[in-house]
């Protein structure tokens, strides 16, 4: 049985605090201008760099494909002011996602800039890429049900309910 | 702060009042599905008999017709098994609440490649348990029914791809979870593969 002294009370209120505090503390540090993990891979960046040509952002013939250089760097900042997401220069989630809605046009800058793509690996990086969606896309099916979960939770919880609330009485 | 009898109370009630929001909600999602297989199950079986052609169906729909995710897709059936399901496009976990899907990427039935189709064991395809090769595996299109013939089964662990690769053969390949009694994810993935036997209109 436990008695709650005004002191003891006092110090629970003052315990809950601090572990409050405690649980914010990586909530907290999660806000700011994050917006997920930096892609950093060499084909990452080729991809980047084919919309960002496709694009109009980046002239073929100057930049090092696979490389985050001064000139990608540019186009990238350019690109993320152009679709509101903070110019940070980095080839983060939210900007990624932003260049993948971008890459219909990537067939098209192609097929446009046949001259100039000294570095640009070309069809090749292309099917690189698409073979590696494709075995992005096949992964095994979740085929677990969670519905015999959500059903013996709910059971064993109104069954536990019930049970309480009857000892409780006698 | 509330004492000991009414912290008590407020748990039973917590307790009850969470275990009835979770039944309810299994029981929509089970009422759902059963209507969504009910209602598809009547389209596809409209298609079905031999002695009518449904001409309603425009040829453009059969032919190069790529189904959106959530859509149905066909009616598979296992007779000797009693297995008669509705098959969804996709297999994300809100479309296999619905029924078996079929993965998006891999072959539509009877089209030259590995055609993959996955399903909660706690659904039709925990029947797959007692399947064997010879079985015979039916996919009812809206215009066509696909016959294929269970060549073997087997449990693979759940990072093994290999059954979801592609085949030049037109192959069926059906999967569910394999312990068939474990509760949450489980660790392994029940195979069954399926080749090719006849199209019938």
């Amino acid at each position: 049985m436990i008695t709650c002294e005004p002191r003891g009370g006092r110090g629970l209120v003052y315990a809950g605090l601090l572990s409050l505090l405690f649980l914010s503390v990586p909530a907290l540090a999660r806000t700011g201008d994050y917006y997920g993990p930096v892609y950093s891979s060499s084909g990452e960046i080729q991809t980047a760099q084919r919309v960002l040509r496709a694009e109009n952002y980046l002239r073929p013939g100057h930049y090092t494909a696979g490389r985050m250089d001064q000139p990608t760097i540019d186009a990238l900042r350019a690109f993320q002011r152009d679709h509101f997401v903070p110019d940070s220069g980095l080839l983060d989630q939210e900007t990624m996602a932003q260049l993948m809605s971008h890459r219909s046009a990537m067939q098209v800058g192609r097929t446009a800039s046949t001259g100039g793509s000294r570095t640009e690996t070309g069809p090749s990086a292309a099917a690189q890429y698409r073979g590696e969606a494709q075995r992005t896309a096949r992964t095994m099916p979740q085929t677990a049900s969670p519905l015999p979960l959500m059903t013996g939770l709910g059971a064993l919880l109104v069954g536990g309910g019930f049970l309480l609330a009857r000892r409780k009485r006698t | 702060m509330f004492g000991a009898k009414g912290g008590m109370r407020f748990t039973a009630g917590g307790c009850i009042a969470a275990g009835a929001l979770l039944l309810l909600c299994s029981a929509a999602v089970s009422l759902r599905a059963w209507f969504w297989q009910e209602r598809h199950a009547e389209a596809f079986a409209a298609a079905d008999t031999p002695s009518t052609p449904s001409l309603d169906v425009a040829p453009a729909s059969r032919a190069g017709h790529q189904p959106l995710r959530g859509e149905a897709l066909a009616l598979l059936r296992v007779p000797r098994l009693g297995i008669e399901t509705v098959v969804a496009e996709g297999t994300d976990p809100r479309t296999l609440l619905l029924g078996p899907g079929h993965m998006e990427g891999s072959a539509l039935p009877g089209e030259p490649d590995n055609c993959i189709i996955a399903g909660h064991r706690d659904g039709p395809f925990g029947r797959l348990r007692s399947a064997r090769p010879g079985d015979v595996v039916e996919i009812a299109d809206r215009a066509r029914v696909k016959r294929y013939r269970v060549e073997s089964v087997e449990t693979v662990r759940k990072d093994d791809l290999r059954p979801l690769a592609p085949t030049r053969a037109p192959i069926l390949t059906l999967i569910t979870c394999y312990p068939f009694d474990y509760v949450g994810r489980a660790p392994r993935r029940f195979i069954v593969r399926a080749s090719f036997l006849e199209d019938r209109t």
